[in-house]
């Protein structure tokens, strides 16, 4: 009977023209951040590059033939011009081995091989998640070893294939211990290598920058060359158009352009992504708008009943719990019916995308939250108003 | 609640203070287990004299104190319990809901306070001559039905102090005297105070004081 009276001068329109509008602001909202959560593995090089995007490699074009080795180094006054630059947030080098490096299996072996090689190192932090922890246990005498992925694949399909020899999967190949044999200084030691992963964006064979310095400190040649040949940059963002333009100056250095594409990309995505959202918004704040509005005339209409209903005892709280119950509704609902409509949006796009291999489950399992907090906020927002709605009632003058 | 008490209230609609009156710029209890009437012709102030006591209405002078705190300093969460427990109020425009029955009427209120039961209710309407009124939608009603209505609904509720504003003005002499029957049990079990107004005439109570205002 107490909602007989406070239901009373409800307008069915304007909630249904809430629930309409509500529903579609919400829905492009949720499903705009649906898709920005999941291609994010695609933006990120997590998944197929070892280093975060807004990593760079540096190094100086190889001149046709040339010994001089020292002249592909980066020299102090060089590295100096690089760290002044603005988009450069900080600037890391290669440290290479200083010592010989031999890999190979045991005779019988399931792939018998041998092979000369080298190892580098760059600082860990550089590394994406997906690497770390990444260390090496002296006592184990087991390195752990990235190498890139095209190594394998030119194994697989241009020597295998015309060899005779069996194809091996990146799983095979990261079971299969192989001893490394390091030798420098008059040093010689054999150690257990393993293969901890691929990478798509660094050629090189990488080792931990702890067993490099280890490594180093004991077999190391002082000999070798100590200035770095190849650069890691760190930039602010890798789609700053500075960065082409700095580049562009300067003929002789090499910059992995992938990242810098990939960057673009990255860059028209997010701020697709952000259009959609303010189009969201743009839809949502004059529905909440309409929630306010519609707040306001009922009370407004209802002010004598509700007046009457205080003086007869009732508090001004349980009055508002009663269209906070409402609104809760309302908002629960056009939050379920968004998700469901974000739902089939997703399993829409996500077709579209099949070929990249995405789990559907962690960007919808991220959207409900974000949606459940979005609703909250929403309510939140209506439940205050109503509380100061009904607090503003003129009579009775005193509770 | 053991008294109410004003303290030289002075309604701001009169602004000549030398106005004659035996409540109005003077200092007046009303206790508890006492029957007080105050009558007055119509305009000087008996509706907003109970509506300042209930704390509907806050333009006036002076003070006005339950067992000696003032209602000004009362909070805001504490008046819906006051209400419900310790003052009833028989409004003179009565402030019922025309879209309700009468007995959802009555209903708001015991829901509220769960002094009766359904079938003390009943009776009430049954011995107030309501009984086939009890699902007619208050609009459809007369003001003489109503104003039994709402004393039926001003019983329903715990109370140190009943107020009663001209609530017989549309009622004949039987219902009157069943009506004052019927509130006079429920002061007496109470052992309520009972403040009326009215336009001159006393009806059958045993008043302690009798004020012109």
């Amino acid at each position: 009977m107490l909602r007989k009276l406070l239901n009373k001068n409800i307008s069915i329109p304007q909630l249904l023209g809430y629930v309409f509008a509500a529903c579609a602001g919400m829905a492009i909202i949720f499903s705009a951040f649906c898709f920005s959560m999941d291609i994010r593995p695609l933006l990120s090089s997590e998944r197929t590059g070892l280093f975060k995007p807004e990593f760079m490699v540096l190094n100086k074009r190889v001149p046709v033939v040339s010994m001089n080795i020292a002249a592909m180094a980066f020299s102090d006054a060089e590295v100096a011009e690089l760290k002044q630059q603005s988009f450069v947030r900080s600037l890391s080098a290669f440290t290479p081995a200083q010592y010989t490096v031999q890999l190979y299996t045991d005779r019988n072996s399931a792939i018998p091989f041998a092979t000369d090689a080298f190892f580098e190192s760059v600082p860990d932090r550089l590394l994406g998640d997906a690497y770390s922890p990444w260390g090496w246990d002296i006592d184990l005498r087991l390195i752990p070893i990235i190498i890139p992925r095209d190594y394998l694949a030119l194994y697989n399909f241009g020597f295998a294939g015309t060899q005779g020899l069996p194809l091996i999967s990146e799983a095979v190949v990261q079971q299969v211990g192989f001893n490394v044999l390091l030798r420098g200084r008059g040093r010689i030691e054999e150690f257990q290598g393993r293969i901890a992963g691929f990478s798509d964006d660094l050629n090189t064979i990488l080792v931990p920058e702890a067993f490099m310095l280890w490594a180093n400190e004991r077999f190391g040649d002082s000999r070798q060359p100590q200035q770095a040949s190849r650069l890691i940059l760190e930039v602010n963002n890798p789609a700053d158009p500075q960065i082409a333009a700095f580049f562009a100056s300067k003929e002789n250095y090499e910059i992995n352009s992938n990242k810098g594409e990939q960057g673009k990309l990255s860059y028209f995505l997010t701020l697709l992504i952000l259009l959609l959202l303010a189009i969201g918004v743009l839809i949502m704040l004059p529905a909440i708008g309409l929630m306010l509005l519609s707040i306001n005339l009922l009370v407004y209409k209802n002010q004598k009943t509700l007046g009457n209903l205080i003086l007869l005892g009732y508090t001004r709280m349980r009055l508002a719990r009663s269209y906070c119950l409402l609104v809760l509704f309302l908002n629960i609902l056009t939050g379920l019916i968004s998700v469901a409509l974000a739902y089939i949006a997703q399993s829409w796009y996500m077709l579209k995308l099949a070929v990249f291999d995405l789990q559907q489950s962690v960007g919808f399992g991220r959207t409900l939250l974000f949606a459940l907090l979005f609703v909250a906020l929403v309510s939140i927002l209506d439940i205050v108003w109503i509380h100061r709605k009904i607090r503003r009632i003129p009579t009775p003058a005193r509770g | 609640m053991t008294n109410i008490s004003l303290n030289n209230v002075l309604p701001s609609f009169l602004s000549d203070t030398s106005v004659v009156s035996e409540i109005w710029g003077k200092d007046i209890v009303f206790a508890k287990g006492e029957y007080s009437l105050v009558t007055a012709v119509s305009g000087v102030g008996k509706s907003s004299l109970l509506s300042y006591i209930f704390g509907e209405r806050c333009d006036f002078s002076g003070t006005i104190a339950y067992d000696g705190q003032g209602l000004e300093a009362i909070k805001a969460d504490c008046w819906s319990a006051i209400r419900r427990r310790h003052i009833s109020y028989v409004f003179q425009g009565l402030r019922l809901f025309s879209d309700l029955t009468a007995l959802e009427n009555v209903l708001v209120k015991n829901r509220l306070t769960q002094q009766k039961s359904e079938a003390e209710i009943h009776a009430m309407f049954d011995a107030l001559c309501l009984a086939d009124k009890k699902q007619e939608k208050a609009a459809r009603l007369s003001f003489g039905q109503l104003q039994r209505v709402a004393i039926i609904r001003a019983l329903c509720q715990p109370f140190d102090f009943l107020l009663l504003d001209e609530p017989f003005s549309h009622l004949d002499e039987m219902n009157i005297s069943v009506a004052t029957a019927l509130i006079e049990q429920e002061v007496q079990s109470r052992k309520a105070g009972l403040l009326l107004c009215s336009l001159g005439q006393e009806y059958p109570f045993n008043y302690h004081h009798k004020f012109k205002l």
